[in-house]
């Protein structure tokens, strides 16, 4: 059986700053959320999907048609409940964009945290209580990602285009879709934190406590890491955080330069 | 179905609800983008299926801010026949696009009287055998109205689905007079055979499910 369907789909453009490029050919940008399953599907049960961001070229063909070609592609959430993003321009003029002095055009997308359909997952849903939620809103721009290393991958049909080259350095810099949380809620995050603590950088060979742990759920964590240039090669290494432990269960969030990606691991013990 | 309010700059952030006892499309409102509003204490719906266009279910849609009678005008799939799924055939006319009008800053969308405006999938000589035909997204774009020489300002919308046995697919529709009565078909825009990839699959898939565990 050949099948797959695309769902919630939103057309617009993005410029660096926001929306924006309304005139722009390859400016456009699409999310779907798309279903499909593995084969062989099951009859009305499959709830495996996918929540995509795809930018594109728009162009009109002789008969007069018009067309969106994609350029670069990813995931906008990898979140197996993370689903049904749906956006819209917020403009300059809102009242939350007079009120943040914020003086450009928005795109902002929630995306919707499934409720109790986990599918063919096993998540212990008596434990949440809830009835599906959205997502803290992200804005969605256009993002540079300077300074990588000219190799192979960046040359892959990927989530991501190269913009310019600099050959002397060997490097590229790259395009791709840039997502933020909202500008609003990060600084109501920030600004109204009850107590703020910075702790000096250090060299680690393995995890360490934090010098003060949270001891709200509700935080905001940010760190810069850095890797050796051998953790390229090295698929051992990772980089993280333990957050939200107890006896019962840990959720841990790293990085690994290797497969250049991130994971969320929430794990019960 | 979230929209600005260009009367009060106010945003509205829709979302489908359902509870035991009701079912539909509900919505909160916020000046700041940390406290929302919902717009009514309790079930916050501002529209529920059991109309003639939508017997049986109202799915996602979005909004014209300042649309018929510059007020904010809700383009919605109706329902009229279920089950609906991407694994089995298409009941013909099943979903359909309405249009349900707020005059009352947003708290309620009331449906016009009148067949839906987009009434299913392409037929006739366009005729396809879908596999969705829902969620109908409302935007303007300079550029689109500069290649199909259209007037400054028109809207567009592009409806997701797929087609049996070919692919996931968008729709694309544009606005033909100025109550939104009437949608000119302008074509699948973007479709994507089934079971290709972008790229090797690894950074969105086969534009279906990401995994290939077999």
């Amino acid at each position: 059986m050949d099948l797959q369907n695309f769902e919630v789909a939103n057309v617009f453009t993005l410029s660096e700053t926001g929306y924006g490029n309304e005139d722009v050919a390859s400016d456009f940008f699409t999310t779907i959320g798309t279903e499909g399953g593995d084969y062989p599907v099951a009859l009305q049960t499959s709830p495996d999907h996918d929540m995509l961001w795809i930018n594109g070229n728009v162009t009109r063909s002789e008969n007069g048609t018009v067309h969106f070609e994609p350029t670069m592609a990813g995931v906008l959430d990898w979140g197996i409940q993370g689903y049904a993003a749906a956006g819209k321009i917020l403009p300059s003029s809102s009242k939350a964009s007079k009120n943040s002095g914020t003086t450009v055009d928005r795109f902002l997308s929630y995306v919707w945290l499934t409720n109790d359909d986990y599918g063919q997952s096993n998540f212990p849903k008596r434990q949440q209580g809830w009835d599906g939620t959205l997502l803290t809103a992200r804005e969605l721009s256009k993002g540079s990602i300077p300074n990588v290393v000219d190799n192979g991958l960046v040359h892959e049909k990927a989530s991501w285009l190269i913009k310019s080259r600099n050959d002397s350095a060997g490097t590229v810099e790259l395009t791709t879709l840039h997502q933020k949380i909202v500008r609003e809620a990060y600084s109501a995050f920030t600004n109204n934190a009850t107590n703020v603590h910075h702790q000096p950088s250090t060299k680690l060979k393995s995890s360490k406590d934090l010098e003060v742990s949270p001891e709200s759920k509700f935080f905001v964590l940010r760190a810069t890491i850095e890797f050796p240039e051998t953790a390229r090669n090295d698929s051992s290494v990772k980089a993280g955080f333990k957050i939200l432990a107890s006896e019962h269960e840990a959720t841990s969030i790293y990085y690994r330069e290797h497969f250049k990606n991130y994971i969320k691991d929430i794990a019960s013990h | 179905m979230h929209y600005t309010d260009p009367k009060t700059g106010t945003f509205h952030v829709g979302y489908l609800y359902s509870s035991d006892e009701s079912s539909g499309a509900a919505g909160a409102v916020t000046d700041d983008l940390v406290t929302y509003r919902d717009i009514h204490p309790g079930e916050p719906l501002f529209i529920a299926p059991g109309g003639k266009n939508d017997p049986v279910a109202v799915f996602d849609g979005s909004v014209i801010p300042s649309g018929i009678n510059d007020s904010a005008t809700l383009l919605y799939t109706s329902v009229s026949y279920l089950p609906i799924h991407w694994t089995i055939p298409y009941t013909k006319g099943a979903e359909t696009a309405s249009l349900a009008v707020s005059t009352d800053g947003g708290r309620n969308f009331t449906k016009l009287q009148q067949g839906p405006v987009i009434p299913g999938a392409p037929n006739g000589a366009n005729s396809l055998n879908v596999t969705a035909f829902r969620d109908p997204y409302v935007f303007q774009n300079k550029h689109l109205d500069q290649l199909l020489g259209s007037d400054k300002g028109t809207w567009y919308n592009v409806i997701s689905g797929g087609v049996h046995d070919v692919g996931g697919s968008q729709f694309l529709y544009r606005q033909a007079d100025p109550e939104f009565r009437d949608w000119e078909y302008m074509g699948e825009w973007w479709k994507e055979p089934v079971n290709t990839t972008w790229g090797d699959g690894t950074w969105a898939g086969r534009w279906a499910f990401v995994s290939f565990a077999s």
